[in-house]
């Protein structure tokens, strides 16, 4: 009954968005129906409401252990920890879907709620495209990716458990967040399609900024978690391995970045309107592109989903539709007049700034898709990994790193050069001295180690210069809050930047045999595995290590762990880390020998937490940004 | 339209050609079949111990002289163990030469499969390095070769064989290469 | 007494820890060059059986054969570019993370930097047509 209900609930949402979609705009056009235009609010509301009442229902279910769902059947199991069940909703395909429609339909809601502190037609609009695209996941949902199917008559005793690699606290954090981004850059696309429709040149990129970038900011937090997580799960101490699904999350976070610094730009000048439109298409297709390379099967990848050739068509045209009408829009309505811009200001810089980020985007692109491109020409199999993309990738976005460190010292329109070199002369001097400095102390490290340190350090130190300049120009007060936005996110990344090459060229990684009682010394620390005995959970059963590191009489424990999940008949490592500040220490068992010792991994990681703490700092940025933004833009009633 | 005008719209179309590539790309990509690399290698050179006690060890020119299917499996590949009474029945109805090749296994653990089950093998190559399995390109457990009468590899299947494909895709290969011969 | 003696000395030899002549590193190299070339190797070279892994991060059994392999072949002094040689005679130019230099990778290897120089043409297009609109 419950999923029959939910069904139902699907069915109902769809409706709503097709009046949303299509019957609300009627108002636009036609002056005498232009009562239509105030069903879109409702609409909006109505198609929220009934896809969460669907979302809950699915939710009860998989609580409940109805395995005569067949979604719940091949995802849950009875002895599945409660926490996990709530998640196995989104742990493959079907149920991942509805979490985009619903992340979908709460955006719409925001955009509703603040669709009064809009000019009319584009509320309108802009909720109307939020609707289509509904329709299209809806009807996604329903034709191909039913969560409701049940397997009667015949209902499973028993279900076939969550993947146990997806049983765990970061599962339960990252697809949330992470849908909550790239689902979210469906509203500047959809204030940007408005744009197009009524040749507005100038507001919608004022409205459209604080959900862009409170969308960027939910992205960071995701891609940074998602890094994260893949660290301490998957067992080999690697954070990014350019997997086409990681590329598929970075390639909108990339553009997203540009387009939170291009729509900053257009209230200012309006070439940089057409720029701006440019990337809030873009953005969103990037979302749907990937969305394409998950579910479609036409890429391998450890996370993808399993593929099936009809979720994959269904995708691609709906990818295709909306390609198609971005871009005739976007080629007959686009104007292309620019004011004048100074080579010295901050437009010209962002400019710059904009076209690394987009080169990079469509490098990503190229890697990602190129052994399609292959296969499709010369039946011919390639693969693209993380050597090309490290050897591409670094080189092209450099000059924006040193960029960022500078342009926040640029004001807009015209500067004068000399002047600005004395704004920057104190910056490059001290950071000058300091890297010969730190240079020197640590000759004895590779180059691109150093470089890669010098980079992160010209960032930081660029940053913190800016905000020590801001707090003696604001009378040694702290800067007004819509600084911290930029302050926060250009430090992230520096420190970002710093934790990634530091850690890659410092980490070290030993794998040996040893067994309970015996030690090794590895760098100084001396690495002692004092037992193993065996564990039990609800739905596995294993084995846990004991072991200490001891240095200078200072000692930790760590418990590593080897669990075989009964359900899946499949073994998992559970690593066991000792996060700091400075480095972490890591240990995975391997397997366990005939002769009572184990193959066990020890990595002792330098700087690998500043990479997160700079995502989450950016993230801070951004969200703080987005807020001030929303305040701004949306300050009293219309 | 003044000349600027139009030039300014042309470099609009050239995102829209990239574009469309892309989805002309993505589309192929949905519907093209994998290439199947059937390109005819010998079969490597060899030298390696029966799995079973009191057999002599064996080499390529052991291979050689007939058609034989070489079938690659282990006792810890689950798909292999299932897989294993497909081939006692196959060998029956379609007597041809089997040659099995274990691959990183334990020996005891094979012969208690071969002991539980059935033997269907003419003779079982020990690879305990992985070494043969490697020049053979192997990509997992189970895969299959059909190697003619003078050591060239025909046909490579991954992944396990049913009675059903074995009719359907490695019979008729079989009988071509028969005919060929005589 | 004596009995005590006795049990408590057969307990000791048999709960003491024993000694660490048993640990072991996998893969070790006394040549550091060997042990870099290793280390990259095994970076670059594709798990068959995984969907998206190199064979260092793969426990499949034939990931950990490629793995012995390439130790047992640089242990006897076999080059990386040898041993790159075998891999792709009996694999072909998937196996390597880092595509090959050939004319079908020309796109691949150039396109990002090509695009990058279009890229600043655009921009200077642009700062030098706002200029003149001025």
């Amino acid at each position: 009954m419950i999923p029959e209900l939910g069904l139902v609930c699907l069915i109902l949402a769809l409706m709503m968005a097709l009046v949303l979609a299509f019957v609300a705009p009627i108002g636009l056009i036609n002056p005498k129906a232009s009562f239509l235009q105030s069903l879109a609010r409702p609409a909006a509301f109505g198609q929220c409401f009934f896809v969460l009442l669907s979302f809950l229902t699915l939710m009860r279910s998989f609580v409940q252990d109805d395995f005569s769902v067949q979604y719940i059947a091949q995802n849950s199991n009875a002895n599945l920890p409660t926490i996990y069940k709530f998640c196995a909703l989104w742990g493959a395909h079907e149920g991942s879907l509805l979490l985009w429609a619903l992340i979908l339909t709460l955006w719409t809601l925001a955009v509703a709620l603040y669709s009064r502190k809009l000019p009319t037609n584009m509320a309108v609009s802009v909720m109307a495209v939020l609707g289509a695209i509904s329709v299209g996941f809806l009807v996604l949902l329903l034709q191909t990716s039913n969560p409701f199917l049940r397997l009667l008559p015949f209902a499973a005793n028993e279900g076939a458990d969550l993947n146990p690699l997806l049983q765990d606290p970061g599962f339960v954090l990252h697809p949330p967040f992470l849908y909550m981004g790239y689902v979210g850059f469906a509203v500047p696309f959809a204030f940007a399609i408005s744009a197009l429709i009524f040749k507005d040149s100038k507001m919608w990129s004022v409205y459209a900024r604080p959900f862009a970038l409170l969308a960027w900011a939910f992205l960071t937090l995701g891609i940074t978690l998602g890094s994260w997580w893949a660290y301490y799960e998957l067992g080999w101490g690697g954070w990014w391995f350019w997997d086409p699904v990681e590329n598929a999350s970075f390639m909108p976070w990339l553009v997203g970045a540009a387009l939170g610094h291009a729509l900053l730009v257009s209230r200012q000048d309006t070439a940089f309107n057409t720029w701006g439109i440019l990337l809030a298409l873009s953005a969103f297709i990037l979302s749907l592109i990937g969305t394409f390379l998950v579910r479609s099967g036409v890429v391998s990848s450890v996370h993808a989903f399993a593929s099936d050739p009809l979720r994959g068509t269904f995708i691609l045209c709906f990818l295709a539709i909306v390609i198609f009408f971005s871009f005739i829009l976007f080629v007959s309505r686009t104007t292309g007049h620019s004011q004048k811009m100074y080579w010295l200001s901050r437009e010209s810089w962002i400019l710059l700034g904009n076209m690394i980020f987009f080169v990079a985007t469509c490098t990503v692109l190229l890697g990602t898709l190129y052994p399609i491109m292959i296969e499709v020409l010369f039946e011919e199999r390639l693969s693209v990994g993380p050597p090309y993309f490290n050897a591409v990738f670094v080189p092209i976005m450099m000059p924006l790193l040193l960029l960022m460190a500078l342009a926040p010292h640029l004001q807009w329109r015209e500067n004068r050069a000399a002047l600005f070199w004395l704004k920057i002369k104190k910056h490059i001097l001290v950071f000058a001295l300091g890297l010969v400095a730190i240079a020197y102390l640590l000759r004895h490290l590779p180059f691109l180690t150093l470089l890669g340190l010098a980079v992160g350090l010209w960032v930081i130190w660029g940053t913190l210069f800016k905000l020590i300049i801001d707090w003696k120009n604001n009378g040694f007060r702290l800067p007004p809050v819509q600084r911290w936005g930029m302050i926060l996110a250009h430090l992230g990344l520096g420190i970002a930047v710093l934790g990634m090459s530091l850690t890659t060229s410092l980490s070290i990684e030993r794998e040996m045999k040893i067994a309970p009682g015996e030690n090794v010394n590895i760098e100084g620390y001396l690495f002692t595995f004092q037992a193993i005995q065996p564990i039990q959970g609800s739905n596995y059963e294993g084995l846990q290590g004991h072991f200490t590191i001891e240095k200078d009489a200072k000692k930790l424990t760590l418990y590593p762990e080897k669990r075989f999940f009964i359900p899946r008949n499949m073994p998992m490592t559970e690593t066991a880390i000792s996060p700091g500040l400075w480095r972490d220490f890591y240990i995975a068992l391997g397997e366990r020998l005939d002769d009572g010792s184990w193959t066990v991994r020890f990595y002792i990681k330098p700087f690998v937490r500043w990479i997160w703490l700079g995502g989450i700092l950016i993230a801070m940025g951004a969200f703080i940004s987005s807020l001030v933004c929303f305040r701004n833009t949306f300050r009293g009633a219309k | 339209m003044s000349l600027l005008t139009l030039r300014h719209k042309l470099w609009r179309f050239v995102p829209a050609l990239f574009l469309g590539t892309l989805l002309w790309f993505l589309w192929k990509g949905l519907v093209v079949e994998h290439p199947q690399t059937n390109h005819e290698m010998a079969f490597p050179a060899f030298s390696l111990g029966d799995v079973r006690t009191g057999h002599q060890p064996r080499s390529l020119a052991d291979l050689k002289g007939q058609i034989s299917i070489v079938h690659i499996w282990a006792s810890w590949c689950g798909i292999c163990v299932k897989e294993h009474e497909e081939w006692l029945r196959i060998k029956e109805k379609w007597p041809h030469s089997l040659v099995g090749i274990v691959y990183r296994d334990e020996s005891d653990k094979v012969l208690n499969i071969l002991a539980k089950k059935g033997d269907p093998y003419n003779y079982l190559l020990d690879d305990m390095s992985g070494s043969l399995g490697l020049d053979l390109g192997i990509t997992g457990t189970p895969e299959t070769f059909i190697v003619d009468k003078e050591g060239v590899i025909r046909f490579h299947h991954m992944g396990p064989v049913t009675q059903k494909t074995f009719e359907a895709t490695f019979l008729p290969i079989i009988e071509k290469l028969n005919k060929d011969n005589a | 007494m004596r009995h005590h003696a006795v049990i408590i000395f057969f307990l000791a030899v048999f709960l003491l820890p024993s000694q660490g002549f048993t640990v072991e590193q996998q893969f070790v190299f006394e040549n550091t060059c060997q042990q870099q070339d290793f280390d990259n190797l095994l970076k670059e070279i594709r798990c068959v059986t995984c969907p998206n892994q190199n064979i260092a991060d793969s426990n499949a059994p034939v990931a950990k054969a490629m793995q012995e392999e390439i130790f047992q072949r640089l242990q006897k002094g076999e080059s990386a570019l040898s041993i790159r040689e075998y891999l792709l005679s009996h694999y072909g130019d998937y196996i390597f993370y880092r595509p090959l230099m050939k004319k079908q990778t020309w796109l691949l290897w150039g396109g990002p930097f090509l695009m990058f120089f279009f890229g600043l043409i655009f921009c200077l297009k642009t700062l030098i047509t706002a200029k003149r609109a001025a």
